[in-house]
């Protein structure tokens, strides 16, 4: 079993049907699989199988055709950004080394400036023959790879299977009712992993796959009357992408008329942008997905009944069916029903682990860090399973739910107790006053420092913030110390540049 | 104008507003950058900029933008 064998029933299911749109430009499903083959028989003249192919990822229905290509080819493909600089576009193609990439001919410059070596191709390079359908993929065979940016700065490569994606998309199809009959309305470039769920999702049920233009998001009205006009039925998007809507009124103007359902991941939805998408349109379904990019797709989901119950913190839910997720301290698992700490305690955090089939293979060419994030773990009943240790800490809420607290590196021992940072974070930022902002800790002179963005207009300054948050938090994790900035500096992938403030400590 | 050169000065002060005419179509501004300037521009001039104002042709340069608040000004009054 592959995704190609998913994939081509798919096609036989809806030849004629439209399978991925860009403004003018479409692919129906015949075409797209004719295209894709018909490039991957010029792939394999190229003499490769089982290894990685680059992908450079322009904004269009086209690389949906590319990486199908690679996949009908055997082979396994790497997305890459074209607009990142080409001492990283370099740095990852020195650690995959992949002997043939797919790319667009506005991309052939950035590849002569790094010397590339290898085979090129543009689309246009496609033979006129299909190629036969590859044997020999199975569920542990590779099928893409995706860089994320490590903390040490050097890109690093995680793995991905057909397995792993089809159990993924299965429990998720299945678990949401989504089917041929929706319109994704595609947010997340092709080069992010969060995109996956949006094409994979297209391929398996037969739902239409629409590209939405990025430009549009920073007038939303012209992007909510684009997306009535494509008839978008279903979105899953970054959470900073759903508060620009909001936050430019775009609602005053025009309403999403054919929007059902309303999914978001990759971070914390801004609690008063979310309310007003709540308020302004009930009817919709909300979901708040976690996951991680050593698996495919997500791993948990929390739907959030109404705006009268909206949670302060939202949680990031209950497993997905294709996996087990469970907390894990000192080495013990964390039971859910045990007595719920509470507020600023500690003893009910634990590390989230995830086992399941949608985990990722390895981290690429890196056996030490595979070995440390992907562990074996005996579970109560004495069975050994693999586990992926996210890094992420939570606790249980009262019905059962994962809450996010805060990463295993933002835990700080300050004056003898553990503290998450993100706990610090999230308490401010029930206050109205507070915009976005970000706890750090000044390891050299032991303080907890606040950095906050206010709402327009607010005239508070670091003592009335402080002031506002004594009493909603244990004392010994108050900010000592509280920076109002004007704005809040962000970093290249939109999220709140930590960086920068640390060098404000 | 001068209030206005001095909020767009804060968000990128490498560009010269006098002469540059693309600020969105041309990719300097994006999502972020905007969402504080009609935060800002919104709170300096004490106006409110609505949905249909929300164009890039009204932020491709530091004279549109002084247009849509005189505009904006002059229908409030």
């Amino acid at each position: 079993m592959n995704i190609l064998n998913f994939f081509e029933e798919t096609v036989q299911r809806f030849p004629q049907k439209t399978a991925i749109a860009y403004k003018e430009i479409s692919y129906s499903f015949s075409d797209l699989s004719h295209q894709a083959k018909c490039l991957a028989e010029r792939i394999l003249q190229a003499g490769q199988t089982g290894k990685p192919v680059g992908v450079f990822v322009n904004r269009g229905a086209d690389t949906a055709v590319l990486f199908l290509a690679v996949l009908y080819s055997g082979n396994y493909y790497i997305p890459i950004d074209p607009d990142m600089p080409s001492a990283k576009i370099s740095s990852i193609l020195t650690d995959a080394e992949p002997s043939v990439i797919l790319c667009g001919e506005e991309n052939k410059p950035v590849l002569e400036e790094i010397h590339y070596s290898g085979t090129i191709y543009t689309l246009d390079d496609r033979s006129s023959e299909e190629c036969p359908v590859c044997e020999s993929i199975d569920v542990d065979s590779p099928a893409y790879m995706v860089y994320t940016s490590g903390s040490t700065g050097k890109p690093k490569g995680v793995l991905k299977s057909h397995g792993a994606v089809i159990s993924f998309i299965m429990a998720y199809s299945s678990y949401f009712h989504l089917g041929s009959d929706e319109i994704i309305g595609n947010q997340t470039p092709f080069f992010f992993d969060a995109s996956a769920k949006d094409l994979y999702l297209m391929m398996y049920t037969g739902a239409t796959l629409e590209v939405l233009p990025s430009e549009m998001f920073i007038f939303p009205v012209t992007l909510i009357e684009y997306m009535n006009e494509r008839k978008v039925s279903y979105v899953c998007w970054v959470p900073t992408a759903l508060a620009i809507v909001t936050q430019m009124n775009t609602f005053k103007k025009v309403l999403p008329e054919t929007l059902k359902k309303v999914f978001f991941v990759g971070e914390v939805f801004p609690t008063k942008q979310l309310h007003k998408w709540l308020t302004t349109l009930p009817d919709i379904q909300y979901v708040n997905l976690y996951g991680s990019s050593e698996l495919a797709g997500i791993c948990c989901y929390y739907e959030i009944p109404d705006a009268d119950h909206q949670p302060d913190i939202l949680p990031i839910g209950k497993p997905l069916p294709n996996c087990k997720v469970l907390l894990l301290r000192d080495g013990v698992f964390i039971n859910p029903k045990e007595s719920i700490p509470s507020e600023g305690e500690d003893a009910g955090i634990g590390e989230i682990c995830v086992i399941g089939d949608s985990l990722a293979l390895e981290y690429f060419h890196d056996p030490e860090k595979t070995a440390k994030t992907f562990t074996v773990l005996t579970l109560p009943d004495g069975t050994k399973v693999r586990a992926l240790m996210t890094g992420d800490l939570a606790r249980y809420d009262a019905e059962g739910n994962l809450v996010f607290v805060s990463r295993k590196d933002f835990q700080i021992k300050h004056m003898g107790r553990r503290i998450e940072l993100g706990e610090i974070e999230s308490v401010a930022d029930t206050l109205p006053e507070i915009q976005r902002c970000c706890c750090l800790y000044n390891e050299k002179r032991k303080l907890i420092h606040l950095f906050c963005e206010l709402i327009p207009g607010c005239d508070w300054d670091g003592k009335a913030v402080q002031h506002a948050m004594r009493g909603k938090i244990s004392d010994y994790m108050l900010p000592t110390r509280i920076t109002v900035l004007d704005a809040m500096p962000f970093n290249a992938n939109g999220k709140i540049d930590r960086n920068k403030l640390k060098t404000m400590l | 104008m001068e209030e206005l050169l001095e909020i767009l000065n804060d968000i990128n002060p490498d560009v010269d507003y006098s002469k540059e005419k693309n600020l969105i179509d041309g990719k300097v501004y994006d999502s972020f950058s905007i969402i504080t300037l009609v935060s800002n521009i919104s709170e300096e001039f004490d106006i409110e900029i609505g949905p249909e104002y929300l164009v890039p042709e009204n932020f491709n340069s530091a004279e549109a933008m002084w247009k849509m608040i005189q505009k904006i000004q002059e229908d409030e009054d």
